[in-house]
């Protein structure tokens, strides 16, 4: 066949990091299923993280990064948006924690992005449900804490001020929190309510990671159990990085972050997310984009390694 | 059972155009029609940024999925008060992503380019190529020509001081290397709505191989047949007809996004008009060149690839035979 | 003597191609051009600075279907005449004034010294702005050098801003007085908008005439023209002052002010087109033009055209065919 006949190799449409589109089929254990989140209206703060999931498709293109792909090495793949329905939280809560279930009953891990945080606790139930044998922490970076009382949970399902709350109850309490990064002033509540967690501030954080993962293990009375990591982009302090938090020019820089992450991958992640992000969406904005996949491509990473501390 | 079983918000997932189904060239037959995206432009341009174009058009052509979506098959024209079925668009447009050009050399490129578009059109697919700048051109007719020559209807851009004698200090129009290549012929050739009023010297030359060219003015009093009767006297020469349409073609206070503003150029109405008589003749390709989404920067709502697409869709849907006979006398 | 940048233009290209080169070569006939880069102050928005190098390459632009025709012939499609540019035109680009970027009694100095050192050479002074305020050294370099002649203002404004400490002016008050009651010394055309009363009724005191630019959406661009060619006979030299203002913001936003419902570029460059008063000029000024404000770029483009339409049989020749 001269080389005229041969197929032509196209680029398809931009996914993330340049990973193959797929769906529930295409999914099994080893793989990352990397999914959209369309939706940042259910909590406070500015709109625009639902552009997130596609900004970060377009800051992997190589038109635009003028670098490799990392996908072919990390197994990822690209499952795009989850289903949402905007006007109905109740309806979200639910069809969020079914295509979370979905996706780790596969035995692939879930990273969603994009989106706000007021979303996860619906995607961690569903791994619970899909996975009630392994004990499941949480490890959330964000200057917020998200503490507050859960109230009226039939009308408000969907709350990013007491997500962190609703994880705890998921999971066992708020024990079963970590939280890093968090800015040095909170509601006395809040505080009081995560006085069994592991805290730490983000200036904390800024002098040194060096026995992070053994302090954050060295609580915990179970050395059977998997992490869940969630990353919330409020936590940088660079003000060229819109966040749905206002900016106060406290936080990590990315370079902190990342190293972070990497740092984090020592334990077992089984799943993750990264929200909170809302990009510019002209082509001025992708270095924004650009430096947030950067983030999203350590978290990846993370949840690629081997646990080095855990069985 | 695939991961969703309810309809994602109109920007959300994956963004091909139309949210067309995503192919590869060996899907194609005849009746189908391929978009393809050629992110490619020089640095003659005064402002880079056209090849972020085919990305800009698929991100905006989603607000008109509903088109290729098959639970919504029979949407109405409600300027002209007409109907039409657009039950098969589904199965018949298709995106097959873009040429990979990224790295390549610039002699490189219009290899992958020209192979490419030489498979798509040999599956006798139709297509439509999103530029990049006029640098495709060439490779995309060559492509097309193989070997032999090809009709080429010019929609906007700019026209050659003269086919016979290249001029050293302005960029020289695609035309011009077209012609010179021998690819396309004189008399082959039709130009409407040029950015710019053509030399004395072009004009004799056009007038005299019997081609036509027409301002938009000119374009606006001709009715549909007329207009029509261009592209079908062009392919019933037996060769195949390529249209280029360059965004210079349409008055620029309406969109912004070219190099070089035009102010007496085409509305969005005459476009869809023109694209609309032109595509019922059978047309190889039609290439997108001239749009540069970087230089308007208005947000979310990009108001020229809007008015890209809706003219697109408009050109689809006719090449697809979805539309009304288009000898209609009026304007 | 007055500095020019010339070494800011030689990275860019120079008026229509003219030649670079100083204001001792200036001779009988020739088109003068010379930038002013004034900067614009609060609380208009600044950017004109950039205005004369936009202009330079907006023509070059404009010009490119001419420069790529053998004979330099275009043919308008939409009425068939073929217009030649006239290549064996002598221009000159002195290129821009150097320590201008702001309005100061010194810039307008020198401006004034430019424009009547081109004029008395027998150039026509035709000025690439540039805040408006610089309009004021224009006017009097043609003062200090030439006969009377009649100010033709397409501005949405009629006064000349306040920049720098610099009050604003009437235009009217820029104009030389005359006793004759049947003169008709400045015509504005395209004001627009809330404008001073005291503006108005000095414009009607010394006979002048306002257009405004909602006069020429209503009745067409003949109003206008009827204007000027009312204005041109009554004037045997003529200053006309192409203010980018006049431009509605919807379709031209690089100027430092803002004017919904002005004109548009295809009315300002039919009215220039059908003037018909290029051998009447004695001088040009093209002010106001801010790039960095408009990211389409159609402020310059419009004005550029504006500006070769103004300039006529000049620089272009009808032939026949």
């Amino acid at each position: 066949m001269s080389s005229v006949d041969l197929p032509v190799s196209m680029l398809s449409v931009p996914s993330f990091f340049g990973a193959p589109i797929g769906d529930i089929e295409d999914l099994s254990e080893g793989k990352i299923a990397v999914a959209g989140l369309f939706c940042d209206h259910f909590s406070e703060g500015e709109p625009g993280a639902r552009y997130a999931a596609r900004q970060l498709r377009y800051a992997s293109l190589p038109v635009l990064t003028h670098r490799p792909n990392i996908a072919s090495a990390n197994n990822i793949i690209d499952v795009g948006e989850l289903n949402i329905f905007p006007i109905e939280p109740q309806k979200t809560l639910l069809i969020l924690k079914e295509q979370s279930f979905r996706i780790n009953q596969t035995g692939a891990k879930l990273l969603a992005l994009g989106g706000d945080y007021s979303l996860i606790p619906a995607l961690v139930s569903g791994r619970l449900q899909a996975r009630p044998d392994r004990d499941l922490k949480i490890i959330r970076i964000s200057r917020n804490l998200d503490a507050a009382e859960i109230s009226n949970p039939q009308k408000k399902p969907l709350s990013r001020s007491c997500a962190t709350r609703q994880l705890g109850e998921h999971c066992g309490g708020s024990k079963s929190i970590t939280l890093l990064g968090v800015s040095d002033s909170s509601a006395l509540e809040e505080f009081e309510y995560l006085a069994d967690s592991f805290v730490r501030s983000a200036q904390q954080l800024s002098t040194s990671l060096s026995g992070l993962t053994e302090q954050i293990l060295k609580g915990l009375p179970d050395k059977n159990v998997s992490f869940y990591l969630s990353v919330d982009i409020d936590v940088l302090a660079l003000p060229s990085i819109r966040s749905n938090s206002a900016y106060t020019g406290t936080g990590l820089t990315p370079k902190q972050l990342t190293s972070l992450i990497l740092e984090l991958g020592k334990l077992p992640i089984i799943g993750a997310d990264v929200t909170g992000y809302i990009p510019d969406l002209d082509i001025s904005g992708s270095s924004a984009s650009v430096t947030v996949a950067e983030i999203v491509r350590s978290v990846i990473e993370a949840m690629s390694q081997e646990s080095v501390l855990c069985r | 059972m695939p991961l969703r079983n309810a309809p994602l918000p109109r920007m959300a997932g994956h963004l091909s155009f139309m949210r067309s189904v995503r192919a590869k060239v060996e899907d194609l037959s005849p009746g189908t029609l391929a978009v393809i995206g050629v992110p490619m432009e020089g640095s003659k341009n005064l402002q880079s940024g056209a090849r972020f174009s085919p990305l800009s058009i698929r991100e905006t052509s989603v607000y008109f999925g509903w088109y290729a979506n098959p639970q919504f098959s029979n949407p109405i024209n409600i300027d002209e008060q007409e109907v039409f079925d657009t039950s098969s668009i589904n199965e018949r447009l298709f995106d097959l992503g873009d040429i990979p050009l990224l790295g390549q050399t610039r002699s490189k490129a219009q290899e992958l380019i020209n192979h490419a578009i030489a498979q798509v059109y040999s599956r006798n697919a139709t297509s439509i190529v999103l530029g990049g700048d006029s640098s495709i051109i060439a490779p995309v007719s060559r492509a097309i020509a193989n070997g032999k020559s090809v009709a080429y209807i010019q929609i906007g851009g700019k026209t050659p001081g003269t086919s016979n004698t290249k001029l050293d200090h302005q960029a020289s129009s695609p035309l011009y290397s077209l012609l010179a290549s021998g690819e396309v012929k004189l008399a082959d050739t039709c130009i409407l709505a040029p950015a710019e009023n053509p030399s004395v010297e072009f004009l004799t030359e056009l007038s005299g191989a019997g081609a036509k060219i027409c301002s938009s003015s000119q374009l606006k009093d001709m009715s549909s047949k007329e207009i029509a009767d261009l592209s079908r006297t062009l392919s019933n020469r037996d060769v195949p007809v390529i249209i280029n349409l360059d965004l210079s073609s349409v008055s620029s206070e309406l969109h912004g996004m070219s190099d070089q503003p035009v102010f007496n150029g085409m509305s969005l109405k005459l476009l869809r008009r023109v694209l609309v008589a032109l595509a019922s003749a059978p047309i190889a390709t039609l290439i997108l060149t001239g749009h540069n989404p970087t230089i308007n920067g208005l947000s979310v709502v990009k108001t020229g690839q809007r008015l890209i697409v809706t003219a697109l869709v408009g050109y689809i849907c006719s090449r697809l035979g979805l539309m009304n006979d288009v000898n209609s006398n009026d304007n | 003597m007055t500095k020019l940048m010339s070494e800011s233009t030689t990275a860019s290209a120079t008026y229509a191609g003219f030649s670079e080169t100083n204001i001792e070569e200036v001779t009988q006939g020739s088109i003068v051009i010379f930038g002013v880069p004034a900067d614009s102050t609060l609380p208009r928005r600044s950017g004109c600075s950039n205005g004369p190098k936009a202009l330079r390459r907006a023509t070059m632009g404009a010009l490119g279907c001419y420069f790529n025709s053998p004979s330099k012939t275009v043919v308008s499609l939409d009425s068939g005449k073929a217009t030649r540019f006239r290549s064996e035109v002598i221009g000159i680009d002195l290129g821009d004034l150097a320590d201008c970027t702001e309005v100061t009694i010194d810039t307008l100095k020198q401006v004034e010294q430019v424009t009547a050192g081109v004029h008395e050479q027998g150039g026509l002074p035709v000025l690439l702005g540039g805040d408006g305020r610089i309009l004021e050294g224009l006017i009097a370099g043609l003062q200090s050098s030439a006969s009377e002649f009649g100010l033709l203002v397409i501005s949405n404004r009629l006064d000349i801003p306040r920049v720098n400490g610099l009050p604003s002016k009437a235009l009217s008050s820029l104009v030389s007085v005359r006793n004759n009651p049947e003169d008709y010394p400045l015509l504005v055309l395209g004001a627009n908008g809330i404008q001073p009363y005291a503006n108005w009724k000095e414009i009607e005191d010394i006979h002048g005439n306002v257009i405004s630019a909602e006069d020429i959406h209503e009745q067409g661009t003949e109003v206008a023209l009827n204007a000027i060619r009312q204005f041109g006979l009554q004037n045997k030299q003529v200053l006309c002052v192409i203010d980018a203002g006049v431009l509605d913001t919807g379709f031209a936003a690089g100027t430092p002010g803002l004017n919904v419902g002005g004109l548009t570029p295809l009315q300002l460059i039919d009215i220039l087109s059908k003037a018909n008063l290029g051998l009447q000029l004695v001088g040009i000024g093209v002010t106001n033009v801010a790039p960095s404000l408009d990211a389409r770029g159609h402020s310059q483009y419009a004005t550029a055209q504006a500006l070769l339409e103004i300039l006529g049989e000049r620089l272009f020749e009808e032939m026949s065919l």
